[in-house]
């Protein structure tokens, strides 16, 4: 019942800096590829 | 392209996260608050990674001012960003952390009261840098609030000690003498996860800098490119 929770607030904070990560990446090849 | 630094950062940032989770994953569960106390080990991170992130809003916005260069206020912009990304993730966190340890997902804590007030005065910097067009003024007026919020985090840091508060005392206290009431193993996954946290802070600002950078580059190059069309 507790790990629900723990599960929770590890996949929140990680997926949130992974998402975040993968948007500049995202971004910056935008850069790079943009004529 | 990206440098050898910023990379260094993110293979360093991805280890020791790595390694905190293996440590919190093996640390003992807790008297009290059982498995539960694992949260503690990213949520904390998580909130003292906004504080560096304000932290350094406020020193670059300071080198914009006695400087007068962009590149200051990019790097204060890149640093605000993730203070409030940070400041999210550690109120949501913290909200799941409630639900089963006070037994609602929200209070009006001055704890929680204080971090909802600091995410909106970073959200409304980044109101206010969008309202601005002229480079230097949007900059000098960002610099400022980058400043003046910061009074932000002793506010947030303190208010567990100078109100009532739900919320639990600082897990290391840091005024006066030192103090860690915990197994060496839970301290041990805490402070991995801390350093974890540290570094992927000035990666990712690294990293936004580096995209600031490009993008203005573009925009001036543009810019450039028409007036000479136009003259």
């Amino acid at each position: 019942m507790y790990m629900v929770f723990v599960y929770w607030v590890y996949g929140v904070i990680f997926l949130g800096l992974a998402g975040y990560t993968a948007w500049i990446f995202k971004r910056l090849r935008d850069e790079e590829t943009r004529p | 392209m990206r440098d050898r630094l910023t990379a260094g950062l993110g293979v360093l940032a991805l280890v020791m996260v790595a390694v905190g989770l293996y440590f919190a994953a093996v640390s003992p569960p807790d008297e009290n608050q059982k498995e539960l106390v694992r949260i503690m080990y990213v949520h904390v991170p998580a909130a003292w990674m906004s504080y560096m992130a304000y932290i350094g809003t406020m020193l670059y916005s300071l080198l914009y001012l006695l400087r007068r260069d962009t590149r200051f206020d990019r790097v204060a912009a890149a640093s605000a960003e993730l203070g409030v990304l940070m400041t999210a993730l550690a109120l949501f966190s913290g909200s799941l952390w409630a639900k089963p340890t006070w037994g609602t997902y929200w209070t009006w804590d001055p704890r929680l009261t204080t971090t909802a007030i600091g995410l909106l005065i970073y959200l409304g910097y980044f109101i206010i840098r969008g309202l601005i067009d002229d480079p230097h003024r949007r900059a000098r007026v960002a610099a400022v609030l980058g400043v003046v919020g910061t009074l932000y985090i002793p506010i947030n840091y303190m208010s567990v000690y100078w109100w009532r508060s739900i919320h639990q005392m600082p897990t290391v206290q840091i005024l006066g003498k030192p103090h860690i009431a915990a197994d060496p193993r839970m301290m041990g996954a805490f402070f991995a996860m801390l350093a974890a946290f540290t570094v992927l802070y000035f990666f990712l600002l690294r990293l936004r800098s580096i995209l600031a950078f490009r993008e203005e580059a573009r925009t001036i190059a543009a810019e450039n490119a028409q007036l000479q069309r136009s003259a």
